[in-house]
């Protein structure tokens, strides 16, 4: 397991979006994210992982400010981005990157792809044009593809060069956090693994943190040192990827991974299956998102919104405590927790211990 | 650069109108540009030659009422038409695609406004605003310039704010942002040079549009000033001469203002049909790839032994080839694919994107997409060979005997009308029952692929679904028709993932119990391992391997199956 050091360079308190949303005449308010808590450390890959619009992407895109949040604080190693204006929030992103899902289309189609390499160093490092080249030979190479690609355009290459391209162009500036929005999910299954591997080689010589978001289990069981996962705009549990993966606690984590099908003759799973619809975003129930999917639901569920509880832990397996950053266990489902140890008294966490 | 030539010739060919009205164009361009060194006359002289003189070797145009000669007053007006239509078209051109792209990028009152604006603009019929307005600033060369470009500015507004808009969340333009481009660096470094084709087209025919309201203001005595030479006002300085016989007066200039005007539709109409991103070849370049193809076919169909279907196959695909029209012929892109589906059994086709697993299933139920071209094969159902006569075979089977489902549910259900008149109208299209039955038939369908209170849900559009229950409905549209085959293309792949395990499991149980057969495609090994009997590899548009699950998946003799599992493998064991 990597080691945590106590001053996380990405700190994100209550982060929520809401959008208004116009449905037929009348207008309501659509809640993708409500109320994220998430700290990196440095050189550190935290997953959040949840199915399509369960809010991640919405939360790597109030990460960025390519939308506005509508509340919570970021914190880019030590300082605050709240209200930022784009001179601001330009000189931000020298520490926070993203990598796109789609190499197909995020590069523009009209530039060579030396310039599309060349172009944050343009706007925010002071080389020289020829300083500018020979990076940019550098970074091809990093992400191992041969400098004659660099007087290419993007169609000119195949899916995955494009995200190799992708990424060169995110290192460019020598950034602390990259944002990584399901960066693997558009190339083949033999791509995938590779530049899984290049990200992994990156962060190991440079220290990057990096937020990966995925709906992809198996990639982040291969990348993450910690996981969060996403219901409907909530965090409904968080650990290390070992803890989250070898005791799933909470009801949609546990059905997430046992949906994930294996690639082995006769190897039939036993299925933790959630039938039922996802409720509208834009009407949630107001207890437990999952109530109305959920095989262990309880009437208490549906009162309130159950909080992040300390999952308990055979006292081996108990992570040394790490002043500031939290790595324990969590989930947000109490009768699963109980279930799991027969002990009522469960205690919420509460939010100052939350960094 | 060297590197760049290989793409640059794959691009598509331009249209060969465009080359001519570019040409004449030039040509104009240039004249006008000259008229000094070819008109044989000074244009404004009156008395030249004789009044009326019909067209002779000294007039070439003849001349008009006063002695002038037509020919030089021509020439000497294409400069003045010339030159209002490009200058009306380029001030058009800049102020409205800056105004349009503003208005896109950064919304809010701006657009709000400038919408509005643009909206009164164009409720008048142009011509009649025109005329309006050049009455009221007077004419006068100048005048005239400016009216016509304000008049032409709202379509390139509306045009420039529309591509603008359809492509500001495109990645390339987000990740513009987040490496730190200030947002007008965004909108014109990166945005607007990707949205320039369509308007480079619609410019061209906004001349065509410019030189004909010129003309007409000049023939109704508003453009500029009386007298001057102006092809507008000559025809209509010479329209009375017309009934006298002096058709010259009025017709060449009229001649020449068609040309102009043509000329430039011609382009735009050409480089818009030319629109980026389709790779649509010219049609004259299909046929003759086609007919290749053709002739390829039949040498084939003669070389190839007759091949009997094995009975407990319901299709066969024999040595299906094709692929799409390019310069050089066909580019192939399914190679000899060849393999059968079992009755009843769910056989996976499986392969990585681009390895033609969904033009193969496409071409199974007859749907392959428009500029497929089949260069050979046979598809034999259940002892017919569908591509004998098609598109009639298909007609019988497909939609009755096979059905299909779409990976992405929502997209291929018709947004207007219920889910209810869809599986109504799907019904009745195959089988001979009553509105009222087909509807008791729907509702139990819906039963069938457990959608909660079906009569409810019966009255709802398709957008009023989620994805799962969409693809549900999807399901259910293939199903009414009871087919015996049935054609899954990534049923799944746009879910939710434990929606998806919900999904799979309805189907695998649905194709059991109804015995039917299926074809499953998908790049999920997982879900093949689970649910499939029979399973065919492709890569590359080749059959790389076909057996049963057990022996791909436990002995595989292909090494690219070998690499796709041990690929998928690795990512779980990791
Ligand atoms: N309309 C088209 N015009 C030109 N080429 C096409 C067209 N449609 C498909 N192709 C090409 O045909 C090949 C096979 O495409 P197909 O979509 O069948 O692959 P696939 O394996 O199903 O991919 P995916 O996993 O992305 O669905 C690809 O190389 C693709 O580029
Ligand atoms: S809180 Fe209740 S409803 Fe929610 S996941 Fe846990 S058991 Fe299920
Ligand atoms: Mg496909």
């Amino acid at each position: 397991m990597t080691a945590i050091v106590s001053h996380p360079v990405l700190h994100v308190l209550g982060l929520r979006k809401e959008f208004t949303i116009r449905a037929r005449g009348h207008a309501g308010i659509l809640t993708a994210v409500d109320g994220v808590d998430l700290s990196i450390a440095p050189g550190e890959t935290v997953a959040l992982v949840g199915e399509s619009g369960s809010g991640k992407s919405t939360v790597a895109r109030c990460l960025t400010r390519l939308i506005e949040p509508t509340a919570g604080s970021v914190q880019l190693d030590g300082r605050t981005l709240g209200g930022l204006g784009w001179k601001d929030m330009s000189r931000a992103y020298k520490d926070l990157q993203m990598v796109f899902q789609d190499p197909n289309s995020s590069l523009n189609p009209r530039m060579r792809i030396r310039d599309i390499i060349e172009e944050p160093m343009r706007l925010h490092l002071q080389l020289s044009a020829a300083a500018r080249r020979e990076r940019a030979e550098e970074l091809i190479r990093e992400v191992g593809l041969d400098p004659m690609h660099l007087d290419r355009y993007p169609r000119e290459l195949s899916g995955g060069q494009r995200q190799r391209i992708g990424i060169a162009r995110a290192l460019a500036i020598d950034p602390k956090v990259i944002i990584l929005d399901e960066p693997t999910s558009s190339l083949d299954v033999s791509v995938r693994g590779q530049i899984l591997e290049l990200l992994q080689r990156i962060q190991r010589e440079r220290n990057v943190a990096y937020l990966f978001i995925t709906h992809d289990l198996q990639v982040v069981r291969k990348i993450a040192d910690r996981v969060l996962v996403m219901y409907l705009g909530l965090v409904v549990e968080e650990g290390t990827t070992e803890a989250v993966f070898s005791a799933p606690t909470h009801p949609y984590t546990r059905a997430l991974l046992s949906a994930a099908p294996v690639a082995e003759y006769g190897a039939v799973k036993e299925r933790f299956v959630l039938s039922g619809e996802i409720p509208s975003p834009v009407d949630l129930p107001r207890g437990c998102r999952l109530a109305g999917r959920c095989p262990l639901v309880q009437p208490q569920c549906r009162e309130r919104q159950p909080p992040l509880l300390l999952v308990p832990q055979p006292v081996a397996a108990q992570p040394p405590a790490t002043p500031g950053v939290l790595q324990q266990h969590v989930a947000a489902c109490p009768p699963a927790i109980a279930a799991i140890e027969d002990n009522p008294a469960l205690t919420a966490i509460p939010p100052t211990n939350r960094l | 650069m060297s590197t760049l030539q290989p793409a640059r010739r794959r691009r598509r060919s331009t249209p060969l109108s465009v080359w001519l009205g570019a040409g004449i164009v030039a040509v104009m361009a240039v004249v006008s540009a000259t008229t000094r060194l070819w008109a044989p006359y000074d244009p404004d002289t009156a008395g030249v030659g004789p009044p009326y003189a019909a067209p002779s070797r000294d007039y070439l145009f003849g001349t008009d009422r006063v002695g002038s000669d037509v020919f030089s007053r021509t020439l000497s007006a294409a400069t003045t038409d010339f030159g209002i239509t490009l200058s009306a078209v380029v001030i058009a051109f800049v102020i409205g695609t800056a105004l349009g792209a503003l208005a896109g990028f950064y919304g809010g009152i701006l657009d709000t406004i400038l919408m509005r604006l643009m909206e009164i603009v164009q409720a008048f019929p142009a011509l009649l605003l025109a005329m309006l307005m050049v009455a009221a600033v007077g004419s006068g060369i100048v005048n005239v310039i400016v009216v016509v470009s304000i008049l032409g500015i709202p379509n390139y507004v509306r045009l420039v704010r529309a591509e603008i808009l359809s492509k500001k969340n495109w990645q390339f333009a987000e990740a513009a942002k987040v490496i730190g481009n200030r947002p007008s660096r965004v909108l014109f470094r990166h945005l607007l040079p990707n949205s320039m084709r369509p308007l480079i087209a619609f410019s061209s025919i906004n001349a065509s549009w410019v030189a004909i309201i010129v003309a007409s203001l000049g023939f109704i005595g508003l453009g500029i000033e009386p007298g001057s030479a102006e092809w507008g006002s000559m025809i209509s300085r010479g329209q009375d001469s017309i009934l006298s016989g002096e058709w010259w007066i009025s017709g060449f200039p009229g001649i020449a203002l068609l040309l102009l005007s043509a000329s430039f539709y011609l382009i735009g109409d050409g480089l818009s049909e030319d629109s980026p991103g389709s790779s649509v070849l010219s049609a004259r370049l299909l046929r003759r790839a086609r007919r290749g193809a053709a002739t390829a076919m039949a040498t084939a169909a003669a070389a190839r032994p007759e091949s009997t279907p094995a009975p407990d196959r319901i299709l066969e695909v024999i040595g299906f080839s094709g692929g799409f029209a390019g310069p050089e012929g066909v580019r192939p892109v399914l190679h000899d694919v060849s393999f059968g589906l079992r009755r009843g059994v769910m056989t996976a086709i499986v392969g990585e994107t681009g390895s033609g697993k969904t033009l193969s299933a496409l071409s199974i139920v007859g749907l392959a997409p428009e500029g497929f071209i089949r260069t050979g094969g046979q598809l034999v159902f259940d002892g017919v060979d569908l591509l004998a006569d098609e598109p009639a075979s298909y007609g019988r089977v497909r939609g009755t005997r096979i059905s299909l489902v779409f990976q992405d549910a929502r997209g291929s259900l018709n947004p207007v009308f219920t889910v209810g008149n869809q599986l109504i109208d799907a019904c009745r299209a195959n089988r001979k029952v009553s509105r009222n039955e087909a509807r008791a038939i729907a509702i139990a369908m819906l039963e069938r692929v457990q959608i909660p209170e079906p009569e409810r849900r019966m009255r709802q559009y398709p957008h009023e679904f989620s994805g799962g229950m969409a693809q549900r409905v999807m399901l259910a549209l293939a199903l009414i028709s009871e087919p015996e085959l049935l054609v899954l293309d990534e049923p799944t792949t746009g879910l939710d993932v434990t929606i998806q395990a919900d999904v799979m499991k309805l189907i695998v149980d649905l194709v059991r119990t109804e015995g039917l057969t299926a074809c499953l495609i998908t790049h999920d090994l997982g879900v093949v391992a689970e649910t499939c009997q029979d399973v065919v590899v492709m890569r590359d548009g080749r059959v790389r391997e076909t057996g049963s699950c057990q022996q791909i998946f436990t002995n595989p003799q292909d090494p690219y199956t070998a690499a796709l599992l041990a690929a998928s493998r690795l990512v779980e064991a990791a």
